[in-house]
C-alpha cells in the first residue's frame, strides 16, 4: 500500500495534464485510505473516501474540466530554469531532515514513555491487560471521544466550514455578478436606442 | 514502536517531501493545490500512526483521529476557498499561472 501511494504521488507529479494528475492523487486517497483502516481508523477511512476521492476530487475535476480550455490543460510552460533541479535538491533536503527527526525521535520515546504507559496502565491493568484496553478504532467510542473532550475544536470547525462555505460563494460569484449586471446594463440601452430610432 | 507505526510515519514524510517537491516545481495553481492536499494527507497519516502509537502504548486515545478528522475538514475549506479564486482567475484570464498572478504586489 505504501509502495501504491508513493507511486501514485510520483506519477501525479510527473503527469503532464492536469486531470491525469487528479486521477493519480485519487489512486494516492485511496491507498491511504487503507493505510488508515490497517491502523485501525475505519472512520477516517470512510471519510477519506467520501470527502477526498468524492467530494474535494470532484471538485478538481469540475474546475478542470469547465474552467480550462481543453487546450490550455498542459503545463502552462516548461518550469523555470534551474527550478526542478532547486526544488528536487530542496526537497532531498527537507526529506533527510524529516528521516533525521524521526530517526532521533524513534529512538527517544521507546526509552522514555516506559515509565507512564506502565504506570498509568497499572490502574487498569488489575484486571487484564488486553480486557482493560478495548480495540481502538471503535465509530462509538470516536464519537463519544469526539463529543465529550474535542467538543470546541469540532465547533470550531464548524464555524470555519460555515465561514469557508460564504468565502468561497462570494469570491467565485464577484466577477460573474459584475458581468451579469453589466449585461443587463447594456440590454435595455439597446433597447431603447432601437426602439427610439424606430420611433 | 511498532513496524506499522514506523513505516507509516517514514511513508509520511515521503509523501509529504513528494508535495512539498510539487508546489515548489509546479506551476500549475489547480496541480498546486493537489500537492498542498497531498502534503495535508501526509499530516493526517502521521496523526493516525501517533494514535496508534498511544494505543500500542496502552494508552486508548482519540485524539489523534479526531485532529485528522479536523484537518479533513479544513483542507475541504481551504480547497473550497482556493477553487473560488482560481475560479475567479479563471474568468478573468484565459491564462494562469502562479508566476503572472503578481496583482498584490505593491
Amino acid at each position: 500500500m505504501a509502495a501504491v501511494a508513493v507511486g501514485c504521488a510520483v506519477a501525479m507529479l510527473s503527469a503532464k495534464n492536469p486531470v491525469h494528475s487528479a486521477l493519480w492523487l485519487v489512486g494516492n486517497f485511496v491507498a491511504l485510505a487503507v493505510i488508515y483502516l490497517i491502523l485501525s481508523a475505519p472512520v477516517l477511512f470512510a471519510i477519506q473516501m467520501i470527502v477526498y476521492a468524492g467530494a474535494i476530487m470532484v471538485l478538481f475535476l469540475f474546475v478542470i474540466m469547465f474552467f480550462m480550455a481543453p487546450r490550455a490543460r498542459q503545463w502552462l510552460r516548461p518550469p523555470l530554469a534551474g527550478q526542478l533541479t532547486l526544488g528536487g535538491i530542496l526537497a532531498v533536503v527537507l526529506l533527510l531532515l524529516l528521516m533525521w527527526g524521526l530517526g532521533n525521535g524513534a529512538i527517544v520515546p521507546s526509552m522514555e514513555p516506559e515509565q507512564p504507559p506502565s504506570a498509568a496502565a497499572q490502574a487498569p491493568a488489575g484486571e487484564e491487560q488486553g480486557a482493560a484496553v478495548p480495540p481502538l478504532g471503535q465509530p462509538v467510542e470516536l464519537g463519544k471521544w469526539l463529543f465529550t473532550w474535542q467538543v470546541l475544536p469540532f465547533e470550531l470547525t464548524s464555524l470555519l466550514l460555515l465561514a469557508a462555505l460564504l468565502g468561497a460563494v462570494m469570491i467565485a460569484r464577484d466577477v460573474a455578478s459584475e458581468g451579469r449586471e453589466r449585461g443587463r446594463e447594456h440590454a435595455p440601452v439597446v433597447h431603447d436606442r432601437q426602439a427610439g430610432g424606430e420611433g | 514502536m511498532a513496524a506499522v507505526v514506523c513505516n507509516s510515519l517514514i511513508l509520511s514524510g515521503v509523501l509529504f517531501t513528494m508535495g512539498v517537491l510539487g508546489v515548489m516545481v509546479h506551476r500549475h495553481p489547480v496541480v498546486i493545490f493537489m500537492c498542498i492536499e497531498l502534503m495535508l494527507n501526509a499530516a493526517n497519516l502521521a496523526l493516525i500512526a501517533f494514535n496508534r502509537h498511544q494505543y500500542s502504548e496502552n494508552w486508548l486515545t482519540y485524539d489523534g483521529q479526531v485532529y485528522a478528522f479536523i484537518v479533513i475538514a479544513i483542507a475541504a475549506a481551504e480547497v473550497a476557498i482556493g477553487l473560488a479564486i482560481i475560479v475567479a482567475l479563471f474568468k478573468r484570464r484565459t491564462r494562469v499561472d502562479v508566476d503572472e498572478i503578481n496583482l498584490l504586489r505593491g
